[in-house]
């Protein structure tokens, strides 16, 4: 009375643990950017008066939007390389993992940007939450990225050495995931922080 | 020692000796945090007396009394390590790591690096804690939600306070990468035959007090970053002055409801199984049960509000947590009615592991209903901030989590160590914890009631609380009872894993999977993998009995044709 299911092999199988492991992971994960989004809505809320205070400049949307869209395309490049590798051609998945690592650097030197201008807006740490709290969750964010860059350059190398095949490309597979989380929170932390 | 058994400390890849590591450190801050409870009860029994023979030697500076430092130091630790360095590490590392590859069927769990990873950050964690009683001001001193200001460097400076904090960062992370391995193992790992509504209550308690440690630890740990960044960088998010001390509450409750109940799932779990195993009957509507715990998994999410009833949250959205919170006892209530009808004209054996379910579901009913007290806006103004709530979550986490974890403990230290409990010393334990839990937490309860604050050094310098002193005087030597019969249990522990007489494969005669392997279960669980034809208590069935003769049958055996 056993259903048929498609033939999968032992590493199939492990790999598909793998994965469903790492969504566990990154669904924990995703509640660590709601809940450091929810502190910076909560505090806003409860401050009195103008946002950010009365004196303070606010970081304009322009460079947050560019570093988001390069997110955005860090993550699309994985995609990319990943669906790539699947039909087996690992010269493209190399090529498409170094434009992830090159929309991620620009992301981080995007968001250096971003930091240099709020201290520019903003007098001092102690002066006030605006601050605090965008240095804060972009800091979180930035932090991801930077985890993602470091990854995505160790999966360059060991695509160069030849590691990866149709058959064998998981660790292209989870990493991507990790790109859409880190985009996808990116945009998430654009629209609160810098939009809304 | 050898290289081998230095290796198997440090890097073990059996499951069950990552379960050992998890279990001997929960046992040892559960003594540790005990203690402090006793010091607790002392300073409320007899207020600002020398505490007898360890007195000089713990507070030297004068005649042997606990210093109202020290007493805040003692409520705050006492509350931290039986949470999240006692409690938790049994209930949600121990006996999950250990119990289910075995239940399901498995030879480890999905991830088993990740099982070692767990206990290091667990380890580590305890290092910290640890660590904090021996710095310059002392342990942290804020109480066990660490609210600011009283955990800003204003209200407890030192690096004390700060390390407590860090260490509930790795307690975190270890409670999120132990909850991945647990989520994906059950999802993936489950025997063949096993399905969903196969497995073991206690199996599902697991999973779901799994799945809120996944989703929940990361608040508490953006509630506790925020609060080391005032304390180190000067940052003024919870500052009373700029920043918002409300929004720590926030944060901390929307991790601290579902806390709880990830230390009362598996408990409920545990009952659920027991109560089928020693009534000889299968348990009374097991989806119903099923889908009650998945009820209240989802509500526990929706209901932190009722926390801070009294912290100026808008009546309107107290309303709305009021009403999710009251819910929560319409599944409770099918949970405790399948207990009962799971019981009813059940062939019962009282045997220890029993004893101690049964006693969960009296003492859990105590401490639900007078949640239900605490759970009410208008009730909650009177009763907030007294012992009341402070004996309504000793009733629930304190009695019916730590008499589920003995009930575990007893029914499973036979497939843990290989050896039996002795039953008699077991019965004894269980009949002075019992009362005593009982006696001690409903002291706290009717002092709560006639108004007694909680966390009070000296409560009887004010004179409306004074007509309690008696009250407090018998619950402490109530709770002087409770410790000793403590001692039972561990007299009885040590000395079974010594001398107790060898355990037999299923000394309980039922049919989880656990039983079907030997005692202990070697590496790699089963001999073969196997193969699941029926639920987790098909007992006393008819044909079983007639083809077998025995009341029970494994959940992997075949009935002969």
């Amino acid at each position: 009375m056993s259903e048929l299911l498609p033939y999968r092999s032992q590493r199939q199988l492990q790999d598909d643990t793998a994965m469903l492991g790492w969504l566990v992971f990154l669904a924990s994960w995703t509640m660590l950017f709601a809940a450091a989004l929810f502190a910076y809505g909560v505090l806003r809320l409860g401050a009195p008066g103008a946002w950010p205070s009365p004196g303070l400049g606010r970081v304009p949307p322009g460079v947050p939007a560019l570093a988001t869209l390069a997110l955005i395309a860090a993550a699309a490049a994985m995609q990319a390389g990943w669906s790539r590798i699947g039909r087996g051609r690992p010269l493209e998945l190399s090529a498409a993992l170094i434009l992830a690592l090159l929309f991620g650097l620009l992301f981080l030197g995007l968001e250096v940007v971003v930091w240099r201008q709020l201290a520019l807006a903003v007098i001092h740490l102690r002066d006030s939450l605006y601050g605090p709290l965008v240095y804060a969750v972009t800091g979180l964010l930035a932090l991801h990225a930077a985890i993602g860059v470091a990854a995505t350059a160790t999966l360059l190398v060991r695509s160069v050495d030849g590691e990866y095949s149709a058959a064998r490309h998981l660790a292209v597979k989870l990493w991507t995931f990790y790109w859409h989380f880190v985009a996808a929170m990116g945009i998430v932390v654009f629209g609160v922080l810098f939009w809304a | 020692m050898s290289l081998g058994f230095a290796r198997r400390v440090l890097f073990p890849s059996d499951h069950k000796d990552v379960a050992r590591q998890f279990f001997w450190a929960g046992l040892g801050f559960l003594l540790v945090a005990g203690c402090f409870a006793m010091l607790i009860r002392w300073q409320l029994g007899f207020p600002g007396q020398p505490v007898p023979a360890v007195g000089k030697l713990l507070f030297p500076a004068g005649r042997g009394e606990v210093p109202p430092a020290s007493y805040m130091k003692l409520f705050t630790m006492h509350g931290v390590l039986m949470i999240f360095f006692a409690l938790s590490p049994i209930l949600n590392g121990a006996l999950p790591v250990f119990l289910i590859p075995l239940m399901i069927g498995a030879s480890n769990l999905a991830f088993p690096w990740l099982t070692r990873i767990s206990f290091w950050a667990f380890a580590l964690a305890s290092v910290l804690a640890l660590a904090s009683f021996f710095v310059p001001l002392g342990t942290a001193a804020s109480g066990w939600t660490a609210y600011p200001p009283l955990s800003s460097n204003v209200g407890m400076p030192g690096a004390g306070q700060t390390l407590v904090l860090v260490s509930l960062l790795f307690v975190g992370l270890s409670s999120i990468l132990g909850g991945v391995n647990t989520v994906t193992t059950v999802i993936r790992s489950r025997a063949p035959g096993m399905g969903y509504f196969r497995l073991p209550l206690t199996v599902w308690g697991f999973f779901l007090a799994a799945i809120l440690n996944v989703l929940f630890f990361p608040v508490i740990g953006v509630a506790v970053l925020l609060d080391i960044l005032d304390r180190t960088l000067g940052t003024q998010f919870f500052a009373a002055a700029g920043g918002d001390p409300i929004a720590y509450q926030h944060l901390f409750w929307i991790f601290g409801h579902p806390e709880v109940y990830i230390l009362i799932l598996p408990v409920w779990g545990i009952v659920g199984d027991l109560l089928a195993f020693f009534s000889r009957k299968p348990a009374f509507f097991y989806r119903g049960t099923v889908m009650s715990l998945i009820a209240i998994t989802g509500l526990s999410a929706l209901v932190y509000g009722h926390h801070m009833f009294v912290a100026g949250l808008s009546p309107m959205l107290g309303k709305a947590f009021m009403t999710f919170s009251l819910l929560i006892s319409l599944p409770s209530e099918l949970l405790v009615l399948s207990w009962l009808n799971t019981l009813w004209k059940g062939s019962i054996r009282l045997a220890t592991p029993m004893l101690f379910a049964l006693g969960v579901v009296l003492v859990f009913a105590i401490g639900g209903l007078t949640g239900i007290y605490l759970g009410t806006m208008s009730v909650d103004l009177y009763l907030h901030d007294s012992l009341w709530v402070v004996g309504h979550f000793h009733f629930t986490l304190s009695a019916a989590s730590l008499l589920g974890a003995f009930a575990g403990l007893y029914f499973w230290f036979p497939k843990m160590f290989g050896r039996c409990l002795d039953e008699r010393l077991g019965k004894l334990h269980f009949w002075i914890t019992l009362p005593g839990v009982i006696l001690v937490f409903g002291g706290l309860l009717l002092a709560g009631y006639g108004g007694q604050q909680r966390r009070l050094y000296n409560p009887f310098a004010l004179a409306y609380n004074q007509p309690l002193q008696t009250l407090g005087m018998l619950t402490s030597l109530f709770a002087y009872a409770l410790f000793m019969g403590q001692l039972v249990f561990v007299f009885n522990f040590f000395w079974s894993l010594w001398a107790g007489a060898p355990a037999a494969d299923n000394p309980w005669e039922v049919g989880t999977l656990e039983w079907s392997t030997r005692s202990p279960p070697p590496a790699g669980n089963f001999a073969s993998a196997p193969r699941v034809e029926r639920g987790p208590h098909e007992l006393s069935d008819p044909e079983v009995q007639q083809k077998l003769g025995r009341d029970w049958i494994g959940q992997a055996e075949s009935l002969p044709r």
